[in-house]
């Protein structure tokens, strides 16, 4: 995967952890859905520590850097060029 | 406790909510219990604004 669907992947993971959280609020005791939020959350982890080691932290804080300080280099996540696009849908 | 799993309806189909729906009051509002079904895989789902395929498409988005 190159950078672009790295980030998409993990953008796409994160949201569906999101979701399933939502839903496990207000059913706790549901051990399927539970087990789908554990396996979203480790998969994203995965990919997110080898997006990380390849592009550098995702955040100014809990990600580890190399030296010098990573997180000072372009692009900026609120840059248009930090970001993917999801083909033609993100209008 | 309420029901975590939809029901399988004739054909294998999954019912994302209770199903009958008791207790019902007139003039009162009622949000179904949602159950869980399928969900959609991840870039799907993050076009769709949700990862429960019944939950799409109520409001002419997508």
């Amino acid at each position: 995967m190159n950078r672009d669907e790295m980030l998409k992947a993990l953008t796409a993971m994160d949201f569906y952890a999101v979701d399933m959280a939502l839903y496990l609020n207000t059913h706790p005791d549901d051990t399927e859905a539970l087990a789908r939020y554990n396996a979203i959350v480790n998969e994203a982890n995965t990919l997110r520590q080898s997006y990380e080691q390849q592009y550098g932290p995702l955040y100014s804080f809990r990600s580890c850097s190399a030296a010098p300080w990573q997180w000072i280099n372009d692009p900026w996540p609120w840059q248009a060029q930090f970001n993917f696009t999801l083909g033609g849908d993100d209008k | 406790m309420k029901e975590n799993v939809g029901m399988m309806a004739a054909g294998g189909t999954c019912i994302p909510l209770e199903t009958p729906i008791e207790n019902v009051r007139l003039a009162h509002a009622y949000v179904p219990w949602q159950l869980l079904c399928g969900t959609m895989p991840p870039i799907q789902s993050l076009k769709a604004g949700t990862i429960f395929p019944e939950l799409t498409g109520h409001y002419g988005v997508w």
